[in-house]
């Protein structure tokens, strides 16, 4: 429990627009849980499809076979999954949770599935990995949180 | 449904229920990608230098082997791994182990050619069974291994068939012939063999059959002479084979093993080089297309199969 929730008398809790190395860390620790706990499965799989040769391994994923492509939309598709439904059940994933930053603002599924397409990489969402740090940094929102009217945000007791 | 996060707590059962919940997908969604993606086995990143190729069951020219069918030896299958093989250069030498009663003429033949284009070592290791069309493609390689009670031999042709024409005649069952080409259907189980049309078969049973002795005959430095005395069609374990000049060397894989690493002068080091089946193969078996199959021999045990088998 943090000091905020407590309400203490003589104390203020506000809420103000998470830092970007919060929101960096929340998104490190979730991409570890989603590694440990969700992409496993299609490790031994994709040993299969792929060698130790980057070199081969490149020119393999210009031209993916189908198995290979199905893992990768499998991938994406899971990772959306995961960001979408912790956003939607508890404006905040695992990650946000541990650093103490959640979502404020009505978050509908729509609106936590926007929140979530950073995670895509392909155009174009992996715009937003260049595009979001430069929004965030500049007035606390990124594109996403324009679009949907939410934030992220970390309380402070002042 | 918009919900307003004012309130709402974080709840990690339910958090470990969706995690559980994602496992399970992306399990479901690997296991089905790794079995309908069994082809295109790369191999040229493993680290083996000698390839162990398998041909186990009924060699046929395009396998067979769902979950309600033997297992078979695709030539097709076994002819893209040797030329995996053979084109991949930490690979100095193949080890094609063979567990085969034999099969069809063609099959055999074309697994053979690709043995010997492929321009390394290699060791035909019989397990229990090599007969037949599988010591056809064991006569290719340049060194034969065999368990001295390995089934081997069985140098020879088959063209049996269950002939009906009695039975339908006792139950009233017409065969109604209408055929543009008079020995069209020769060989059909459903009339009766005419003594022509039976010469007709035998000579091309025998036309197979003097390949097969002139091709274990070449491989394996004898005579044709010598290599028909010992083509009775019948069985010879390992050991008799052996005796018989048919068999080189009398052990398992670490026989195999050794003389190829005198052979390439390394230490051997294996990779096993396999087909996997794809989930289509294990749901609905592929159906080989014998065409003018030969017999198995005597090694297999009873079949359902009829036309020319080795």
């Amino acid at each position: 429990m943090d000091i905020a929730d407590l309400d203490l008398p003589g104390q203020r809790t506000v809420s103000m627009v998470a830092s970007v190395g919060k929101r960096f860390v929340s998104l490190l620790i979730d991409l570890a849980v989603l590694n440990l706990a969700v992409f496993a499965p299609f490790a031994t799989t994709l040993e299969g499809m792929l060698t130790q040769s980057v070199t081969v391994n490149m020119a393999i994923m210009e031209n993916p076979p189908l198995g290979l492509q199905v893992i990768i939309a499998s991938l994406i598709l899971v990772a959306l999954a995961y960001f979408t439904l912790f956003q939607f059940f508890f404006a905040q994933t695992i990650g946000m949770r541990l650093v103490r930053i959640r979502v404020e603002g009505k978050v509908s599924l729509w609106s936590a599935f926007v929140r979530s397409v950073f995670i895509v990489p392909l155009f174009p969402f992996y715009l937003l990995w260049v595009i979001d740090p430069i929004l965030i940094i500049k007035d606390g929102r990124s594109l996403p949180e324009r679009i949907t009217g939410t934030r992220t945000v970390e309380k402070t007791v002042i | 449904m918009a919900k307003k996060n004012e309130g709402r707590s974080f709840s990690w059962g339910i958090a470990i229920v969706i995690i559980v919940a994602l496992f399970l997908v992306s399990s479901c969604v690997a296991a089905l990608v790794s079995l309908m993606s069994a082809d295109g086995q790369d191999y040229s990143s493993s680290s083996g230098n000698v390839a162990i190729i398998p041909i186990k069951g009924t060699i046929t020219t395009q396998g067979q082997g769902g979950l309600w069918q033997d297992e078979s030896a695709s030539s097709e299958d076994i002819v893209a791994l040797i030329a995996q093989a053979k084109e991949n250069p930490r690979i100095k030498a193949v080890i094609f182990e063979i567990n085969s009663p034999g099969g069809s003429a063609v099959a055999s033949d074309e697994i053979s050619h690709a043995i010997e284009g492929l321009g390394k070592p290699s060791v035909a290791w019989i397990r229990e069974v090599g007969a037949s069309g599988g010591y056809w493609v064991a006569a290719s390689t340049d060194h034969i291994v065999a368990n001295r009670m390995s089934i081997t031999g069985s140098i020879g042709v088959i063209g049996s068939y269950l002939e009906y024409a009695d039975l339908l005649d006792r139950f009233n069952v017409t065969y109604r012939r209408l055929v543009a080409g008079d020995r069209k259907d020769t060989g059909t189980p459903y009339r009766r063999l005419e003594p022509d049309e039976e010469l007709l078969i035998q000579q091309k049973i025998d036309v197979i059959y003097s390949y097969f002795v002139e091709h274990v005959a070449q491989r394996r430095n004898l005579s044709e002479a010598e290599v028909t005395r010992l083509a009775d069609g019948f069985i010879l374990l390992g050991v008799e084979a052996y005796d018989a000049g048919l068999v080189d060397e009398l052990g398992g894989l670490d026989e195999a093993k050794a003389y190829l690493k005198e052979r390439i002068g390394e230490d051997v080091t294996t990779v096993s080089y396999e087909r996997k089946s794809s989930l289509i193969d294990l749901l609905g078996g592929i159906v080989s297309d014998h065409g003018f199959a030969t017999g198995e021999g005597l090694a297999s045990g009873l079949r359902r199969d009829t036309g020319i088998r080795i």
